[in-house]
């Protein structure tokens, strides 16, 4: 009896001694891409946490790859920064020969990446294909299984779950852009707000033909795109 | 706690290691109270969000609970503990007024709080407390306790998963910690505005902390209270 007592005593000091070094940092996070009538539009949060602790909380989760492809990124922040970066090297050196990089091979450069690594990687590819001259939605989880999706959205992270009844119904027609806009904000917003590890802002990146733009807003006001890199 | 969707060690180390399977009898469900006692009043805080894991399971639970009309505990924690905690606390204070044909006295509280905690010692109420009322000479009184019912009192206090991002603030501002001025005295508003602040901070850095903050207000006539809005993410 005083020995499942005491046991009792030691669960309870377990939940009181997790301390930020056990615990890694995490874009716990909400990721939406969907395509619309000129291009493809993808957004993220800007949460990142180290258990409960919001160590960032205006984080920039997308990272251009080349003129014409953005990476979202989830998971560990450590592993998918280094890889943003080895990407971004890579396919650089690549495009001095002249041919600019489609999305789908850096798609698949990014999952011989990480399948099969101990890293804890989840990411969206979105962009244009210069050559094919079409919109590319690619997404590899966190087994390493890419997938090209025909589909008019992708959503990933953990908060993506609880929108992708809402994504379903509201993506049954083509988008102008400012609806493409507003749905993404709305779909992570509503996400940002039942998933603990997603808030804060939402980041988003436009692109269509002729390259790729940046916007950021406040999840209630998508009247004013805010500077804040 | 929850743990994220998908574990970060590889298909090689499931095999290689035992793992076990415990009930656990805790749960954290978050959230963040705080409370600062003044010269005669006392004005207590706490957020509205009862979470599981990485879920919102409310935003709209309250943390505060008047034991008598001139003291409350506020507590953060394992919401089912607090429950029976304040359950239990009720329940001997009426015993104390049928016995002595009047409401418990806010340090008598305080002292009956810490010997219900430590009657648990070996299987602790999970519930982290901060006990805030009127004293007998009409001042102002913060109790500060730990789980397992040990106790202080304190001219301010915060418990819970925004504790630590709370207490340094009232450090700076209540206890004018690090501070060259005299230290103001100050009315239960301005501490009402302050404390808004401390919580619009932790609600931005804490997952556990947000959805609207309920502050009362103790003074010799009574108990008031009112509601702050916080970020819903």
């Amino acid at each position: 009896m005083i020995v499942a007592s005491l046991f009792v005593l030691y669960l309870f000091n377990n939940l009181l001694t997790a301390t930020a070094s056990s615990q890694p940092v995490e874009l716990g996070t909400t990721l939406v891409a969907l395509r619309y009538r000129d291009g493809v539009i993808v957004g993220a949060d800007s949460r990142t946490s180290v258990g409960s602790y919001v160590s960032h909380r205006a984080a920039q989760k997308l990272d251009t790859i080349g003129d014409y492809c953005i990476m979202a990124r989830s998971g560990s922040a450590a592993d998918t920064q280094a890889l943003a970066v080895a990407a971004n090297q890579h396919f650089q050196a690549r495009s001095y020969g002249g041919c600019p990089p489609t999305v789908s091979q850096i798609a698949h450069w990014l999952r011989q990446k990480t399948y099969g690594k101990d890293k804890s990687v989840s990411l969206i590819l979105a962009g244009y294909d210069p050559i094919e001259k079409r919109n590319c939605l690619f997404s590899i989880a966190q087994t390493g299984a890419l997938l090209a999706h025909t589909e008019p959205f992708v959503a990933a992270g953990s908060g993506s779950s609880l929108i992708m009844g809402f994504l379903d119904h509201a993506c049954s027609r083509e988008l102008d852009e400012s609806e493409a806009i507003k749905l993404c904000v709305t779909a992570l917003k509503l996400a940002m707000d039942r998933d603990g590890s997603s808030g804060g802002l939402c980041r988003l990146a436009v692109i269509t033909s002729e390259g790729t733009r940046q916007l950021t807003f406040l999840p209630d006001d998508i009247e004013t795109t805010l500077k804040i890199r | 706690m929850g743990t994220l969707m998908a574990s970060t060690e590889a298909s090689v180390e499931a095999t290689s290691k035992p793992i076990e399977h415990r009930f656990s009898p805790y749960d954290f469900n978050g959230g963040t109270v705080a409370a600062v006692a003044g010269p005669d009043y006392v004005v207590v805080a706490a957020d509205t969000r009862l979470s599981s894991g990485y879920e919102i399971k409310s935003r709209h639970v309250t943390k505060l609970h008047a034991l008598t009309n001139q003291c409350i505990l506020a507590s953060a924690g394992c919401k089912t503990d607090v429950d029976q905690l304040r359950s239990v606390l009720d329940i001997r204070g009426k015993m104390y007024q049928h016995n002595h044909r009047k409401p418990m006295q806010t340090p008598s509280v305080a002292q009956m709080l810490s010997v219900t905690l430590y009657g648990k010692r070996f299987f602790p109420y999970y519930a982290f407390n901060v006990l805030a009322g009127m004293d007998a000479a009409g001042v102002g009184a913060v109790y500060s306790y730990d789980a397992i019912g040990s106790f202080e009192r304190t001219g301010y206090s915060a418990a819970g998963s925004g504790q630590a991002y709370v207490i340094p603030f009232l450090d700076n501002v209540i206890g004018n910690r690090n501070r060259l001025e005299e230290k103001p005295v100050l009315a239960a508003q301005e501490v009402v505005e302050l404390l808004k602040d401390a919580f619009l901070s932790a609600g931005e850095r804490d997952i556990y902390t947000g959805d609207q903050v309920e502050i009362m207000v103790v003074t010799k006539d009574g108990i008031q209270t009112q509601t702050f809005a916080l970020k819903a993410d």
